[in-house]
């Protein structure tokens, strides 16, 4: 009776949708207030109405219900609970639930927190939501329905995709689904704009924090999802440019890109048309990520429930908003009033250099992506673009972008000072290249662009804080006078330090992973010692054990530095009976920001091969990425806003006044 | 009763969630109109300024033109018609509300077509504790499939669970489970039989390799093994070996009784061979037992139509055994069933009718009893001595 | 500056560094991909020896030798024609005779191959677009749907 409840719930929240997406829009049309106020309840129930049918997916999951097709594919008994789960999103139809589920939350909290959001706005934004809702929960229940019912129901279930049943996976999706669904919302914002054919000043007030907590979001699931790669496919590498991967990273520079924009807009009423095209390219490449992934066109290492007859669904979906917001842009755009006027050296003239590059790399990495379809479906020719693709396009490109990320902070709105900008970056470039030089003494010469990189990884985090420093006049002012200072900052500031900084880490542990890893694969006797980056690391011997629904074989490996015992590893190889399937599962062993990485091949007489990396430094990506979440959290806590103000540059302060 | 509950539960969600949207439509307008609201938000920024101001985080001529720009953007916004008017017409609303309330009998609609709302939950926790008069199946084979995996060296549990397998088609299954077996019971010919028919049937009809092997082993167990027999003159058959194939056919029907169930199948491949090779044929007898007719009309049977066509068999093998009842074959083809058909009783019953009619036929008594040890029928009926 | 002025500028290094973007952009494509290939491309000359390709197909049955250092030398197959292919390294948990695989390396005079990664999938009914694509052509493929 659950499962079924769940089955009309969702069914009646499609109308719903229905109701929320025509109903508040032709209220606007008509002038009637309480037509435009249907939206709120309805995104209300919508949201309950998903939730509900989402908590009975996940009770027929937990239960073990193998009724449910969905179920009985994808579960099986003997799963531990967490898993059980994280299989309600494991396959593709629970997954676009949960995505369906997520666009219900933002559309609820629109609804339930924007109670100062002028009505025809709010009407207007709810039905754009509710057009996304319709589209989506119409593919649920055309073509990928989780609720289908088996009768007689089987005893067992097939299980979930044993490279799925890990922790990486549970939390993964969650988080980039919150990513590109909440990209939805500064998408509503847009199209909302165009179709009212006026953006107010405050517009960017209330579509900004929702692309940054989008942002966040993207940020954190990219950066999990890479780990999880990393941990799981047991190659040691973080990122393959896999389609499924730039399916991520393309609406994450988009909401970048975007984050930015929105800033001069909301600080200075400018660039109001290209903020509105942006945040309609950033659901759009959102939506562009969802097709690729769902409808089965690319192979792909990620892809694990792919199906091309749901492809032509997605694809129409993808047609009909891409191409309706564009045109209504095109319509439109004309009748948006422009912004003010600033020189192009200045905070907004940085901005916009950013956005310049952002967009470029973007399109660096969608032509990588999509060229090989265009390309099959014009000639036939089947290729492949990879990372010596994107060496030479998106790292050049985005290169130059981090060496003038540090200026952008210290420009003033509406004319900035290039000089005193680089004076007060002086002090950072100095330690930059003074960290540089400490490196080049331990690795030598050699890798003289792993050293560039690095030095823009320093200069990333050193300088992001100049800015910081300057406010509080750091080293100028007494120390107490820089506290206050300090503690009086609005919180903003800190978050854009933070943020740039982040980047700075993530750069460092790139290149440091990338340049200076160590890899050795041998086959491995008992007692036999390998040695790596001055770790011994011995075979010890083999265990073979029993998890809940799976066989293990494991192996015991002993590190080993100067003799001195500092871990013992067991990477192991999984069989699960219930797919016929093995997983190789590495054993990874942190020694301050690096790792030695152990997986195994096939065990034999005695012996197995053994595939040993060193990564130094590599877990500085992973944690680069979580300071710029931080910053980008802290951010969204400032609930401060302040037209830019002017300020004057220093030398002209000096200059004798007028 | 069940799905009565589920009915009145939708209804009320639908109901609520129709009276919650509905509400607006009863109420005067209460919305924020966008003048007011940008209004709102530009006194928040200048509030701001002089916060900032006090503190000394700006100073006072950067303040001041910060708070230029903003009356600026006030006054431009002044000048600017704010387009909600309050213009409502009552038909427009009645239309409205008609609309939504659509949407709940629209849901129900589309519910009858794509749920099934008289499917109760299933969880398996539950299925596991049904009493087994009551259970599935599926939940049957089920529970010993558990049993088995925490006991992999339960060998009569193998046995029985396989002939379950290859009644389900699950035939692959079934050859493991025979495998299983073997593996623990230690090696027979009927056993090494089993695994090569399960894999045969599991090929669909053909002899692969390893079935050719395990009947090979059965045969060097026991040289009469009639079903290894007969497989591996149909691989003959298979291979194109058409001379050794007859040879091989002629060999096992001579050996057999005539009334035999695979005689038919037999002589029907000799027929076709010798006609094939131009041979004279060897004297055509119809057996009792399914025609080939038959055995084809069972593949394209449901499976309750199966067990009802092997039930309909059996009871007809029984009959006949009443009239014949020196055919040795006859009966431990017959217990054999009984065993598969999970009747024990009738499987013991008919070892017992056996023994009485067979107690002048030393070699089939022994056969009986051989075939009763094997299926584990032995202990309940030790002939008294 | 003019209002102008400003525009122009801002457009100019739009366009100075989208112009930059597309160039990379074309080198690139005309230099670092990868074609796929089948072996029966690879047999009939159409891949230049020292190329570095994709190469797809199945797993040709009893065709996988393990050596003791970790070497593996296995055959490629589309039904048509066969490539050996030499790998070092560790193969992926699904790969096994008889199934699709997809491995990438270059193409050597003999037309033998020496790959460097082979590719896994991720489950075991999943078969590579390219590998059924090819096994389509050379009418190997029994599944449905593409």
């Amino acid at each position: 009776m659950i499962v079924e409840l769940g089955h009309f719930a969702l069914v009646l929240a499609l109308m719903v949708a229905l109701v929320q997406s025509t109903v508040p829009i032709a209220g606007v049309y008509r002038a009637d207030g309480r037509m435009q106020a249907v939206g709120v309840p309805a995104a209300l129930t919508q949201l309950l109405l998903i939730g509900l049918s989402f908590a009975a997916l996940t009770y027929a999951y937990v239960v073990s219900d193998f009724s449910v097709v969905n179920v009985f594919e994808n579960a099986h008994s003997d799963q531990p609970l967490l898993y059980k789960y994280t299989s309600v999103w494991g396959n593709h139809e629970g997954s676009i639930l949960l995505w369906v589920l997520i666009l219900a939350l933002f559309g609820g909290l629109v609804a339930a927190f924007g109670t100062n959001l002028p009505q025809r706005l709010k009407a207007l934004v709810l039905s754009v939501q509710g057009w996304i809702s319709v589209a989506f929960i119409g593919f649920i229940l055309g073509t990928s329905n989780p609720f289908a019912r088996l009768d007689p129901a089987p005893f067992e279930g097939r299980d979930l995709n044993p490279i799925l049943q890990d922790i990486g996976l549970a939390i993964h999706p969650p988080l980039l689904y919150l990513g590109y669904v909440g990209c939805s919302i500064s998408f509503s914002f847009a199209v909302a704009a165009l179709i009212d054919g006026r953006i107010d000043a405050a517009w960017a007030r209330w579509a900004r924090p929702w692309t940054l907590a989008a942002w966040v979001f993207l940020t954190l699931g990219i950066a999990m999802g890479s780990y999880w790669a990393y941990y799981e496919l047991g190659w040691g590498g973080f990122w393959f440019w896999d389609p499924v991967e730039n399916a991520s990273l393309m609406p994450w520079l988009a909401t970048t890109a975007l984050l930015h924009s929105a800033v001069v807009m909301e600080r200075r009423d400018a660039l109001k048309i290209w903020t509105v095209l942006l945040a309609i390219l950033a659901f759009s490449l959102s939506l562009l990520g969802t097709f690729l992934v769902r409808s089965g066109v690319l192979t792909s290492v990620h892809t694990f429930a792919a199906d091309p007859t749901r492809g032509v669904f997605i694809l129409l979906i993808l047609c009909a908003f891409i191409g309706g917001s564009l045109a209504l842009f095109a319509l439109r755009a004309g009748s948006l009033t422009p912004g003010g006027i600033f020189a192009p050296i200045s905070r907004e003239g940085a901005l916009i250099l950013n956005n310049i590059f952002i967009t470029a790399a973007t399109a660096t990495v969608v032509v990588g992506t999509l060229y090989p379809l265009v390309l099959e479906s014009l000639t036939g020719a089947k290729i492949s673009v990879g990372a010596p693709f994107y060496n030479l396009t998106f790292v050049p490109v985005v290169a130059p972008l981090l060496v003038l990320i540090p200026f952008g902070p210290l420009l003033a709105w509406k004319r900035g000072d290039l000089r005193a900008a680089a004076e007060r970056l002086t002090l950072a470039f100095g330690l930059s290249i003074l960290g540089t030089i400490v490196v080049l003494a331990f690795v030598g010469v050699s890798q003289a662009l792993a050293l560039l990189g690095v030095w823009v990884g320093l200069w990333l985090m050193v300088g992001a804080f100049a800015e910081l420093a300057a406010r509080i006049k750091l080293a100028q002012a007494p120390l107490s006078e820089s506290w206050r200072r300090l503690v009086g900052l609005p919180r903003s500031t800190f978050s854009t330090a933070l943020a740039h900084s982040g980047v700075g880490i993530m750069v460092l542990g790139i290149v440091s992973a990338s340049v200076w890893s160590g890899e050795d694969i041998r086959s491995m006797t008992v007692g036999e010692t390998a040695t790596i980056a001055g770790y011994e690391i011995t075979l010890d011997g083999f265990r073979s054990g029993r998890g809940p629904n799976y066989e293990e074989a494991s192996a015991q490996l002993t590190v080993r530095r100067d003799g001195r015992v500092i871990a013992v590893m067991s990477p192991s190889k999984r069989f699960y009976p219930a797919r016929d399937t093995q997983t190789t599962e590495a054993a990874i062993e942190t020694r301050g920001f690096s790792q030695i990485y152990l997986s195994l091949g096939d065990i034999a007489e005695g012996g197995t091969t053994v595939r040993i990396f060193w990564r130094p430094w590599v877990t500085l990506m992973w944690w680069g990425a979580v300071v710029m979440s931080i910053g980008g959290a802290l951010s969204l806590t400032d609930r401060r806003l302040r037209v830019g103000a002017p300020r004057p540059a220093r030398r002209r302060r000096l200059a004798p006044a007028e | 009763m069940n799905s009565l509950i589920l009915w009145v539960v939708m209804a009320g969600v639908a109901a609520g969630v129709t009276a919650v949207i509905l509400i607006p439509l009863f109420r005067g307008r209460t919305g924020v109109d966008s003048g007011s609201a940008e209004r709102a938000i530009y006194r928040d920024q200048l509030e701001e300024l002089e916060r900032e101001v006090e503190r000394g985080l700006i100073g006072p001529s950067e303040a001041e033109a910060a708070r230029v720009e903003i009356a600026r953007r006030v006054m431009h916004l002044e000048t600017r018609s704010d387009a909600a008017a309050a213009g409502v017409r009552a038909g427009r609303l009645r239309l409205a509300g008609a609309g939504i309330l659509l949407a709940p009998l629209a849901a129900f609609g589309l519910y009858v077509l794509l749920g099934s709302p008289n499917l109760p939950d299933n969880p398996q926790a539950a299925r596991i504790d049904t009493p087994v008069e009551e259970a599935d199946m599926a939940t049957l084979i089920g529970r010993v499939e558990q049993h088995l995996a925490d006991n992999p060296d339960d060998g009569r549990g193998w046995e029985v669970v396989a002939p379950i397998y290859a009644r389900f088609g699950r035939f692959d299954d079934a050859a493991e489970a025979f495998a299983q077996a073997l593996r623990v019971l230690g090696p027979t010919a009927a056993r090494e039989a089993n695994v090569g028919e399960a894999l045969v049937w599991a090929n669909g009809g053909l002899i692969v390799e390893p079935a050719r092997d395990a009947f090979t082993r059965a045969l060097e167990l026991d040289p009469a093994n009639i079903r290894a027999r007969f497989y591996l003159a149909r691989a003959l058959e298979q291979d194109g070996r058409d001379d050794e194939a007859v040879e091989a056919w002629r060999a096992l029907l001579d050996d057999a009784p005539p009334e035999a169930a695979w005689t038919a199948a037999a002589r029907a491949s000799l027929t076709e061979l010798e006609t094939r090779l131009g041979l004279a044929p060897s004297g055509p007898a119809q057996p009792p037992g399914p025609t080939a007719e038959d055995m084809a009309a069972a593949q394209e049977l449901t499976v309750e139509e199966r067990e009802d066509m092997i039930v309909g068999m059996v009871e007809g093998l029984a009959a006949r055994l009443e009239d014949e009842p020196g055919d040795v074959d006859g009966w431990t083809r017959l217990i054999r069933s009984y065993v598969v058909l999970d009747q024990r009783d009738q499987a013991v019953g008919a070892l017992g009718r056996a023994r009485v009619a067979l107690v002048d036929d030393e070699a089939g008594l022994a056969a009986v009893d051989a075939m009763a040890r094997e299926l584990g029928l032995q202990d309940a009926t030790e002939p008294a001595q | 500056m003019t209002r102008k002025q400003r525009r122009l500028t801002m457009i100019g290094a739009a366009g100075v560094v989208l112009a930059l973007a597309a160039g990379l952009v074309l080198y690139a494509l005309s230099d670092q991909i990868v074609f796929f290939n089948s072996p029966s491309e690879v047999i009939a000359q159409e891949v230049a020896p020292g190329s570095r390709i994709r190469l797809g197909g199945l797993v040709a049955d009893g065709s996988v030798v393990k050596a003791e250092d970790g070497a593996v030398t296995f055959a490629v197959t589309d039904g048509a024609a066969t490539i050996q292919v030499a790998f070092r390294g560790i193969l992926p948990d699904l790969f096994r005779e008889g199934q699709g695989v997809v491995t990438e390396g270059v193409v050597n005079r003999d037309k033998t191959f020496t790959a460097d990664t082979v590719l896994a999938k991720h489950d075991e009914n999943y078969v590579p677009a390219e590998v059924v694509d090819a096994l389509k052509e050379q009418g190997h493929w029994e599944g449905g749907g593409s």
